[in-house]
């Protein structure tokens, strides 16, 4: 292992964090407004699908990325109609809307597609930035990605400062917290919760067609393989703020591209221990951590007046 | 809270309904009667039960060519199932023997479990796993092949297409049968250049195409410049890893499906269970049926047993060809190596 090597193995990880960030992020500002999306899953599934499909439809990786994102919304769409018009428990919604995701992406492949998923639709150019994707060992890592991997990273702090340093993330946190008391300041709850999970769901959306856009260029029954999981246990691990849940993606996107490459050094070590090495931490993880976490007061509970 | 859980009924039925279409369902399709084919009843009726969809260019389209050999040059009226979760095995094996089919095929080891209850509570019926070794003397049988002996022949052509001396392969899981066959990889690599070095990962799963793209990423950056595949859905990853970096080749299998990426996919193993599955039709209408397990090495006739590509040298090839002759006549003993690392 020389220096090298792990130069390379921050490339595949930075590249790697990058949809989960932008999954993690989104389910960071709808928590803060207490709506909890067990379907983030089903957002970045139901993405990474309308992603190529833009892709293959249009050609163009703007559109395929515009499609991505109104793929996220909608699923968030449909879960605020269950829950915030209908009652309906934003745990059950999330479970079902996940499984409705990969049926209808699966079952869509196959009918709108025609299921030629060999056909490799235009994926994300790698933009290296002069100068600084030459500086040694970590150039290539942090300098040398796509667009939107940039973005996913400008994100973290975009993120913290909607949240603290605007009225809309006051108003966010005020809702998550206590909700009535919020109310009688004049803020719309119902309203402010619908604004952060469609914005959640833009998120993963984005986060889920990165996955195929962003060098697969194909999309897979079940392509996100759980991954939206990986980024709901991050905001918790996260503590429910953005450069928390960063953290958390990094630690595991490290373990991951490390277990990936290990295995290729010829290690001595059980190929399933590996595999599992990256769960292992996070759930590791969680449990050190869980005692001194405090989710939002009103978090998965709905709002009735 | 009618309303509500009225929503959340009709929710869940909906998105049950839905991923049942989608596939992972255990309700077989309606059969094809084969063209030109008698319809009467000493026609021979086939079911496939397969893993995964017919779309993968890989070991679930050869399951596709089974159904329509099987049509084409049996008459048989021959269906297949796709994408049948394993747990949900021996309902699909019941279903298809109630419906009177004659034989019942699982494609792939992972549906040895349910043939063998099946096989006991249907005694007229037959069935036959491939990629296994169960066998109950009446109406149970299985095979495999010696694959060691074919991905020896790829593993060759890696060793000698190869510029950097680093070669490896991707694949989902490790268990004998797929061992025998990246071990053989490796072996073939090392005839042609015993100084190669063997990269070998395992993602943990076939089908998927990220976990594939990340390993076959950080064996080119470790030098590789000829990867081979042992994978279904996920075999994408590695042809968009060789897409995206120069001077890399890719080696796939089952079929020739160099079409899907020109200039990437140098070869392909030839090994499809087509051919097998009709040497055991063929004995059940000869009456040789005996339930039992066989392993099938390269036929003499088989052909080549790696296709040839625009981007594939011909020496190379042809050199790849006495490889196989000489493995054939057993003057290449390829050992067959079921251990799996760690």
């Amino acid at each position: 292992m020389t220096l090298d090597w792990f130069s390379l193995l921050l490339v595949a990880a930075i590249a790697l964090a990058a949809p989960l960030l932008f999954a993690a992020l989104g389910e960071v500002i709808s928590e803060t407004a207490g709506v909890i999306n067990i379907e983030l899953e089903g957002m970045m599934l139901v993405g990474a699908f309308t992603g190529i499909a833009g892709a293959l439809a249009s050609g163009n990786i703007a559109v395929a990325f515009a499609s991505a994102l109104a793929g996220g919304v909608l699923v968030a769409a449909v879960q605020g109609i269950a829950c915030f018009i209908f009652g309906a428990n934003q745990v059950v919604a999330g479970i079902v809307l996940n499984i409705l995701a990969l049926g209808a992406t699966t079952f869509l492949l196959v009918s709108a597609l025609g299921a030629d998923v060999t056909k490799s639709a235009v994926t994300l150019e790698r933009l290296p930035i002069p100068i600084l994707s030459d500086i040694p060992y970590i150039g290539r890592a942090l300098f040398d990605q796509s667009i939107a991997v940039y973005l996913a990273y400008l994100a973290v702090p975009a993120v913290w400062w909607l949240l603290t340093r605007t009225r809309f993330g006051l108003a966010l946190k005020a809702v998550g917290e206590r909700p009535a008391a919020a109310e009688s300041m004049g803020v719309n709850v119902l309203k402010s919760r619908w604004a952060a999970l469609l914005l959640c769901g833009a998120l993963a959306g984005i986060g889920g067609g990165l996955l195929t856009l962003g060098g697969l260029g194909v999309f897979t029954p079940n392509v996100t393989k759980g991954i939206g999981f990986i980024a709901l246990a991050a905001v918790i691990f996260g503590r429910w703020k953005p450069v928390g849940a960063f953290g958390a993606v990094m630690l595991f996107s490290l373990v991951d591209a490390f277990q990936i490459r290990a295995q290729a050094l010829g290690l001595p070590i059980p190929y399933q221990l590996l595999v599992a090495l990256p769960y292992l931490v996070t759930i590791i993880a969680l449990a050190a951590f869980v005692s001194r976490m405090r989710p939002p007061a009103a978090l998965a509970i709905n709002y009735e007046r | 809270m009618r309303t509500r859980h009225l929503l959340t009924a009709v929710a869940l039925t909906g998105a049950l309904t839905m991923s049942a279409c989608a596939g992972a369902n255990g309700t077989p399709e309606g059969g094809d009667a084969a063209e030109g084919g008698s319809s009467g009843e000493d026609q021979l009726r086939v079911a496939v039960i397969l893993p995964g969809e017919t779309s993968d260019q890989g070991f679930n389209t050869t399951g596709e060519q089974t159904v329509e050999l099987l049509q084409k040059d049996f008459g048989a009226d021959a269906t297949l199932t796709e994408s049948v979760n394993p747990a949900q095995q021996l309902d699909v094996y019941r279903q298809y023997a109630q419906q009177g089919y004659d034989l019942v095929v699982g494609w792939g080891g992972q549906f040895s479990d349910g043939a063998v209850a099946a096989a006991e509570e249907f005694p007229d019926t037959k069935f036959l796993v491939v990629s296994s070794g169960v066998e109950n003397g009446s109406n149970l049988a299985s095979y495999d092949t010696a694959l060691e002996d074919w991905h020896f022949i790829a593993g060759y052509l890696m060793g000698r297409i190869s510029k950097t001396g680093v070669v490896g392969q991707v694949s989902g899981q490790c268990f004998a049968s797929t061992a025998s066959g990246q071990n053989g990889t490796r072996d073939g690599a090392k005839y042609a250049d015993p100084d190669i070095t063997w990269l070998a990962t395992y993602t943990g799963d076939f089908e998927d195409p990220t976990k594939a793209q990340q390993a076959a990423q950080a064996m080119i950056d470790q030098g590789a410049d000829v990867l081979a595949t042992n994978l279904n859905q996920g075999v994408f990853g590695v042809v968009q890893a060789g897409e995206a970096n120069d001077d890399v080749k890719v080696v796939t299998e089952w079929l020739d499906n160099s079409a899907t990426a020109p200039g990437v996919i140098v070869s392909s193993v030839n090994k499809s269970y087509a051919r097998f599955v009709g040497v055991q039709v063929q004995k059940i209408i000869d009456g040789t049926w005996k339930g039992e397990h066989e392993r099938f090495t390269i036929p003499a006739d088989w052909g080549p047993a790696v296709f040839q590509t625009d981007t594939l040298p011909d020496d190379i090839y042809q050199d790849a060809l006495d490889v196989q002759a000489k493995v054939a006549s057993g003057e290449i003993d390829v050992v067959r190596d079921e251990t799996c690392p760690g």
